[in-house]
């Protein structure tokens, strides 16, 4: 009997401790609304537009958009550098590579993915920023364009392991069922192997963009913390800002109502970070179950 | 047959030299000509020109609509040229100077990017074109093109890699001294080294290391051993994956939040922080070591009379151990070198000397070279904030190393 309670209790320390980091998301979100309702009541009830482009902390002005477009504009840039790349590297290493090859890049790429971000932002500052400021005369050496760059190459790893992952885990008869068709190599690749891996990849692409959206540092040290939109809206030559950056930037020296407008840009990038986690593991419980006939 | 042959040879290398040219031209800002709007324009029709003729040259030599898409390029390009011709001037972003430049933005788009790329990509186009006839318009030629964009593209995942690590190696290595390892940072970074920040990030892995091994492993022993399958679980586990992608400055206005009032800016704050940041990684992989020990040896444990807790804690965990491990260290990997959750929980750029408690300020390697780099330009940091970067990488990448040697070396043990 005793050794039954002791049993439940071991089993009962357990769950709580399990239950942990369930309690540490609600506290952060219940912590990032109730620093942040003064602007949210604000922009309800009072006459801040928190979705304007306009910012300016010192006539209060407190327009979120710019920071917002920002964000989503590096990270779709970013995109188109790491998901082509990304993608292409991952059917090398699940098709092509030869095994030893491929025990030696898979550690590497976990390499990649374990360089800080700061050190990241450090030689896009120093390197490409100057690069860019000196070749395609950007009027500082701060802009989009070398952010993107540098996010690309940030997002790169997980897209490439986790790609690799879903198309590893097409089953072999599947692809065998192909070649024995007549069917080359490539052409079981395009055909069989990508489309079946298809959510498994897209999921992995999410991932990287969420990536992509939540950097800070990188961003901070690249793009300029300059809160306008480009005109036109598209020129990658210009400084930029995001909401990570944003935040980073004037947390310190922030106060009253601006930090609690700087906590309102975080609830938008929970939100939005958080929403694609959620669809990536969708997505990614959805290849298991396909491949392994789950549940 | 030979002409033929000949023929493809020329072409080939006339377009190899093109794609010389046009990586020059774009790699190092060189131009042939002058450009401006009209030659702009013109180089665009005798760009598509030539797209045009390629496709219906081949349609008629080999019966193959292999090329069209080179026709709805070319169609593209020259629909775009004429819609920035016909624009009226005033709204004509293609004429009009805007305010970063002084030309016209459509010549600047132009001069940076459109034709040296475009010249490189005719060049590569018409190479592989040349190329063609070889290996005839099958399946073959299409995956032998398709695999050397797939070479192309693992090239250029490695090459940032070895890029950064050399640019660091080299520009750091020549300021890495004794002195400057455990040298006090004076002079706002200026002289002086680094020897607090390295302590101050041994220090935070420290409390990191203590505050997370437990809680990542207890919840992985509960969603390994004990669970069992439904709402429960299955809001952990989506708790455990949005913690994981949570944006790190979001822990850090969390720990600014919730820990600084009530321990202030301090080690533990920090470290707690990041805690909160890495438990997700080492929650993973330990769910994963522990699923990784077969039934059979819980079942016989159990068989024995073992409670649940025995068989836990004498069987189960045991031979889990490495992985538990190898997830440990690379969440301390990452712990090490991040920067944002600590840029409001405690991390300070002087001042702080080295750390003399838990309740203590302190400095860290990623912190301090984020605040170098605030002083780049001004003041002459940029040696130390080389050599900074260096000892951060190599801290780093040696947790990471060490993680992944553990793992090579206890993997499959069933």
């Amino acid at each position: 009997m005793k050794r039954k309670i002791k049993e439940k209790a071991i089993k009962g320390v357990f769950f709580g401790i399990a239950f942990f980091s369930v309690l540490v998301i609600f506290l952060i979100f219940i912590f990032l609304f109730y620093k942040s309702a003064p602007a949210i009541y604000e922009s309800m009830f009072g006459d801040i537009n928190l979705l304007s482009s306009k910012w300016n902390v010192n006539k209060e002005q407190f327009g979120l958009w710019a920071a917002v477009y920002g964000s989503i504009f590096i990270a779709l840039g970013s995109l188109l550098i790491s998901f082509p790349l990304g993608l292409g590297a991952s059917v090398y290493m699940s098709e092509l590579a030869p095994e030893k090859l491929r025990a030696m890049l898979k550690p590497v790429i976990e390499l990649l993915a374990g360089i800080p971000s700061i050190v990241y932002g450090f030689i896009g500052a120093v390197i490409l920023g100057k690069f860019i400021y000196i070749n395609y005369g950007t009027l500082a050496p701060n802009s989009i364009l070398a952010g993107m760059l540098i996010l690309g190459i940030m997002a790169l790893p997980i897209i490439v392991s986790m790609s690799d992952d879903a198309l590893k885990s097409v089953p072999k008869d599947m692809k065998d069922a192909s070649l024995a068709l007549g069917a080359t190599k490539w052409q079981t690749t395009k055909k069989v192997t990508i489309p079946s891996a298809v959510s498994g990849i897209t999921s992995a692409t999410i991932m990287g963009m969420g990536r992509a959206i939540g950097e800070t540092m990188a961003i901070l040290m690249v793009v300029g913390s300059v809160m306008r939109i480009p005109t036109p809206g598209f020129d990658i030559f210009e400084t930029g800002n995001t909401l990570t950056a944003l935040i980073a930037s004037q947390m310190g020296e922030a106060a009253g109502l601006h930090v609690s407008v700087l906590f309102t840009a975080a609830i938008m990038l929970f939100t939005i970070v958080t929403a694609m986690s959620i669809i990536s593991d969708y997505l990614q419980m959805r290849t298991k179950r396909k491949f392994e006939g789950k549940e | 047959m030979k002409l033929k042959k000949i023929l493809s040879g020329w072409i080939f290398i006339i377009s190899l030299i093109f794609a010389v040219l046009g990586f020059v031209s774009f790699a190092f800002d060189f131009h042939f000509i002058k450009i401006n709007f009209w030659t702009g324009i013109a180089g665009l029709l005798i760009l598509s020109g030539s797209y045009y003729f390629t496709s219906i040259y081949y349609y008629f030599k080999y019966k193959s609509w292999k090329f069209i898409y080179l026709i709805i390029f070319a169609t593209i390009l020259i629909a775009t040229a004429a819609i920035f011709i016909m624009l009226p001037d005033k709204i004509n972003l293609w004429k009009q100077p805007l305010g970063l430049f002084d030309e016209p933005i459509g010549a600047v788009i132009l001069k940076k990017f459109v034709l040296n790329q475009m010249i490189a990509i005719l060049g590569v186009i018409s190479a592989s074109i040349a190329f063609a006839p070889y290996y005839g318009f099958g399946k073959r030629f299409g995956q032998r093109s398709a695999y050397i964009l797939v070479y192309g593209c693992i090239v250029f995942t490695i090459l940032p890699l070895i890029l950064i690590i050399y640019q660091i190696v080299s520009n750091g290595m020549m300021g890495v001294t004794w002195s400057f390892l455990t040298g006090d940072i004076t002079y706002d970074g200026v002289g002086g080294g680094i020897g607090p920040a390295i302590v101050g990030t041994l220090g935070l892995i420290a409390v990191v290391t203590i505050i997370v091994l437990p809680l990542g492993v207890g919840t992985a022993v509960y969603l390994a051993e004990y669970s069992e399958r439904g709402p429960i679980v299955r809001v952990i586990r989506t708790a455990v994956n949005i913690l994981q992608g949570t944006p790190s400055i979001v822990h850090g206005l969390f720990g600014f939040t919730v820990f600084v009032p009530i321990f202030g800016p301090s080690l533990l704050t920090a470290g707690l922080t990041l805690a909160i940041l890495t438990l997700p990684i080492v929650i993973r992989s330990s769910e994963e070591a522990l699923i990784a020990v077969p039934d059979e040896i819980r079942d016989a444990s159990l068989a024995l009379g073992g409670t649940k807790w025995q068989t836990i804690k004498k069987v189960v965990l045991p031979p889990a151990l490495p992985g538990i491990i190898t997830g440990t260290v690379l969440g301390l990997g990452r712990a090490a070198g991040e920067t944002a959750p600590i840029l409001f929980t405690g991390a300070v750029f002087f001042g702080a000397g080295y750390p003399d408690g838990l309740f203590s300020k302190f400095h860290a390697l990623p912190y301090h070279l984020w605040s170098l780099f605030g002083y780049m330009g001004y003041k002459p940091v940029e040696q130390n904030a080389w050599s900074t970067a260096l000892v951060l990488i190599l801290i780093v990448l040696g947790i990471n190393v060490t993680a992944i040697i553990l793992r090579e070396k206890f993997r499959q043990r069933f």
